[in-house]
């Protein structure tokens, strides 16, 4: 089965210097919430290319977007998650790399 | 607040709604070279057995009865070669994992003997670090593959030649038992053991399923989940089976750093032989639960054609790689 088409046009802030992860790593430097979807942006604070592989929420496997999965150093990218969560309840959304190494994000009271 | 970092856990505080102006990202739709090409969270497509070198369906079915003669007597003697090895490999579409390998495959050969039989397997340690087989079974302390025991943990380089008789018949595991013992599990080293009865067993479409676990961000938790490695191979290529057939499997739980494992069927019910050590089932069942190296033959037959899943029944596992279908044909 064809998965289903998910076009959107997403306006990321990233104002210079904010959220978390300093020189060297990567991480999660935001996360949103859209109607049946979160959205995270990842920085790769580190020197190396890095390729995004899967996503997991909380402990799951799951489908996730992207313009392009393989970030260069310094670079950011966002990656879109659709997932039917629920009004004020806990997630962790995890991005895999293709080293198998992890980079986390939680969201506490989801509203 | 937002504390998500790599490698670390943090909080986040998010609400709904999107923030000011930066980044411009359009999202293509699934079909574009960057989508993530999953349906529900499975990947598309399975590993290709290219790149690892294994096929997780080959090795339901691959069993190595070694080289065999007749000694006097007319006692078997069956001998193999294992070779340990680093081997990068791919656990689920996308993500490398640096396994050690007997063989160059994980699991690696399933050895297959009768009860009885004279065993003689020459280990080579082609690794980077210290190895042992460990088999379970009944046989002397020095051919045990324990550390400090006989010859203890082969260095890199360095080769031994363990000896013993097949006994007792069942399903038994073999491993390396260097130590840190749960990183020479969980990178690899281990396979399935088969010792037939000597009346052997009634003929079935046999099936090994080693049930495993890769912790790919060293976090001492598990993040890829499957059987015979690759996570959601079995989604993509089922277990072709026969309407009515006895179907076996051999079953292995192998999991490091998780305390139980299970397996499921559906639609069907199967006969449980713990070990494989008795001709009489104890159970009549859909589910069985499984710690760590525990073992069990199952025995079913599909009164229907069709697709029918399987998956561990603790269903974070399941979500997390470890689930198949079998494909049932006349």
């Amino acid at each position: 089965m064809k998965a289903p088409v998910a076009v959107a046009l997403l306006v990321v802030a990233l104002a210079a210097g904010c959220g978390a992860g300093g020189p060297g790593e990567l991480a999660v430097t935001q996360t949103t919430l859209q109607p049946r979807a979160f959205t995270l942006v990842l920085r790769n604070g580190s020197d190396e290319v890095v390729r995004v592989a899967q996503a997991i929420v909380n402990d799951a496997f799951v489908d996730f977007f992207a313009s392009a999965r393989t970030i260069p150093p310094g670079d950011v990218e966002a990656f879109v998650v659709p997932y039917h969560w629920i009004r004020g309840e806990n997630y962790e959304i995890r991005l895999m790399t293709s080293t198998g190494s992890t980079v986390d994000s939680e969201i506490d009271d989801a509203s | 607040m937002l504390r998500g970092t790599f490698t670390r856990r943090g909080a986040l505080s998010a609400a709904a709604g999107v923030v000011g102006a930066g980044v411009t990202v359009r999202l293509a739709d699934a079909a574009t070279p960057h989508a993530s090409h999953q349906h529900g969270g499975v990947p598309a497509a399975t590993v290709d057995p290219e790149v690892n070198g294994f096929d997780p369906s080959v090795i339901l079915r691959d069993f190595d009865r070694g080289k065999t003669r007749k000694l006097a007597g007319g006692r078997t003697l069956r001998e193999w070669e294992i070779v340990a090895s680093d081997k990068d490999i791919e656990v689920i579409p996308g993500v490398r994992y640096a396994a050690w390998t007997y063989n160059g495959r994980v699991p690696g050969p399933t050895l297959r003997a009768r009860e009885g039989d004279l065993l003689r397997i020459r280990f080579i340690n082609a690794g980077t670090h210290p190895h042992t087989i460990h088999f379970h079974g009944i046989h002397s302390a020095v051919m045990d593959g324990t550390p400090g025991v006989g010859p203890g943990e082969i260095e890199v380089g360095k080769e031994f030649t363990y000896e013993f008789e097949a006994r007792p018949a069942g399903l038994h595991l073999y491993h390396c038992h260097a130590m840190p013992l749960a990183t020479h599990i969980a990178k690899g080293l281990y396979g399935t053991f088969i010792i037939d009865p000597p009346e052997g067993r009634a003929a079935a479409d046999e099936l090994v399923m080693v049930q495993n676990a890769f912790d790919t961000d060293f976090d001492d938790d598990n993040e890829v989940y499957a059987v015979n490695t690759v996570a959601f191979h079995f989604m993509h290529e089922p277990v072709r089976v026969r309407r009515d057939e006895l179907v076996r499997i051999y079953l292995v739980n192998i999991v490091e750093l998780d305390p139980i494992n299970s397996f499921h069927v559906h639609g069907n019910f199967f006969h449980r032989y713990p070990t494989g050590t008795s001709a009489e089932p104890t159970e009549y069942t859909d589910t069985v639960i499984q710690g760590q190296g525990q073992r069990d033959v199952l025995e079913l037959r599909f009164p229907s054609t069709g697709l029918y899943m399987f998956h561990a029944h603790k269903t974070e596992f399941a979500a997390l790689g470890w689930m198949g279908f079998f494909e049932v044909a006349e």
